[in-house]
């Protein structure tokens, strides 16, 4: 029900100038929508962006630093990669990898770079699991622990386990 | 090839491999594989594992621009992705077992696939309701317009689901990041909107990858001399197509290279057939 448009004596307040000037925001909220997403999500998908970011440019620093010791100590050698002949067994393990690394082989730095990389996806999940626990949302963080279990067994698996 | 001039070249060719699996949305795994077998005469486990690598330097690169735009559901994400690391462990699993020659015919079929699958029409399959697996895992979610968000729907995930885990082998077996199949269940199948599909399968990728890396790494398939500079050159590349794509047209592109990949598929299915691998 509105007022009549009259032009109001004295100050002009009250439920008329509420109900004709200012448009009022109904805000309905329903149980069955989909929850809006608190602003805790935003600032760890900053922190997760971060730490990739960190990641990556390591794993390409040792890459690249790596590669070039690796060059310029070879660089007249002849490369032959058509037959497959595996990677020496040293450069397939993580202590391997730390142990070439520490001495400063080219090759050794470029693998511990390439697991670095391999790594840093293990602490992805892992922050994201986070998040879904600070959102407090037990689904999904036993659904990120599924894919850290997943991913575990590959990396215990690949390069953590004595061959 | 002495070591110096093959670094030099396949820095070049990832490169180049890199810009045009960003400027396609195929990623460079799909060029890049081809690439080194038939042009460089490298292995194709050699090849496949140095590509596996690039995606996930890739994956996390793109993560890194993407993820904070507000676009990536990681909820679809991490959900796709359990079976998407499940699949790459099968992957994994057979890679070790499959000989070089059946892999470089498996990956020139692939390539067949993924030509026809970015060639085809785009079918709009008739609306059923929203997902009850979707609403229960609080699945759905909102991506940024201009003025706020936009919410959406999701259905059939675990028709996704299903698909995800196929997408998951292939990448585990063939060193691609299988961005293509991703897309194409969240786009089509979850009708995602299309950005919020490309970046959740830019997120998920490099996991997936890393859970068969770490595996490739055992089996001494990522060999340090190659993947250095397939790493670094599809890495450059990546960013340089993506600044490229914001000003060209990309439809004019995908076919172009559809043709492009075609071509690979056959000359891998060739040289697998007659053993030149």
């Amino acid at each position: 029900m509105s007022e009549p448009d009259t032009p109001a004596e004295g100050p002009a307040v009250g439920p008329a100038l509420t109900q004709q000037n200012t448009p009022v925001e109904v805000v309905v909220i329903d149980v069955h929508d989909p929850p809006i997403r608190p602003p805790v999500e935003e600032r760890m998908q900053r922190v997760i962006s971060l730490v990739l970011l960190c990641g990556v440019l390591a794993s390409a620093a040792l890459v690249v630093l790596g590669g070039a010791l690796y060059v310029f100590r070879h660089a007249t050698v002849t490369t032959d990669y058509e037959v497959f002949r595996g990677t020496p067994t040293e450069l397939r393990t993580f202590r391997g990898v730390m142990a070439a690394a520490f001495r400063l082989s080219g090759r050794g730095m470029i693998q511990l770079g390439l697991m670095l990389l391999v790594g840093v996806q293990v602490v992805r999940v892992f922050l994201t699991g986070i998040l879904f626990a600070l959102e407090r949302d037990r689904i999904f963080v036993g659904i990120s622990g599924i894919v850290l279990a997943l991913l575990m067994f590959g990396i215990i698996k690949g390069i953590l386990w004595r061959q | 090839m002495s070591v110096i001039i093959f670094t030099l070249c396949v820095l070049v060719g990832s490169i180049l491999a890199g810009i045009v699996g960003a400027l396609t949305g195929l990623g460079g795994g799909v060029i890049l594989v081809p690439m080194l077998v038939l042009l460089f005469k490298v292995n194709v486990h050699y090849a496949v594992g140095a590509s596996l690598m690039s995606v996930i330097a890739t994956s996390s690169g793109a993560t890194v621009a993407y993820l904070r735009e507000g676009y990536t559901n990681l909820r679809v994400g991490m959900f796709l992705q359990v079976a998407a690391a499940a699949g790459a462990l099968v992957g994994a699993f057979i890679a070790a077992r499959i000989h070089a020659r059946e892999l470089t015919i498996l990956f020139g079929i692939t390539l067949l696939f993924s030509a026809w699958l970015s060639l085809r029409r785009k079918r709009q399959s008739a609306a059923g309701s929203p997902d009850k697996l979707a609403h229960r895992l609080r699945l759905s979610g909102s991506y940024p317009v201009s003025g706020g968000r936009q919410e959406y729907q999701i259905y059939n995930s675990s028709g996704a689901f299903a698909l995800m885990l196929g997408a998951g082998t292939l990448s585990g077996l063939l060193g691609i990041g299988s961005g293509s199949v991703k897309v194409l269940a969240m786009d089509q199948m979850m009708r995602l909107p299309y950005k919020v599909s490309t970046t959740t399968s830019n997120f998920m990728i490099g996991i997936t990858a890393a859970v068969s890396a770490a595996l490739y790494i055992s089996l001494g398939y990522i060999d340090p001399g190659l993947t250095m500079p397939v790493m670094l050159g599809v890495l450059t590349g990546a960013m340089i197509g993506a600044r490229l794509l914001m000003k060209t047209r990309a439809t004019s592109l995908r076919v172009l290279f559809s043709v492009v990949i075609l071509v690979l598929a056959i000359e891998m299915i060739y040289s697998g057939l007659t053993g030149r691998f």
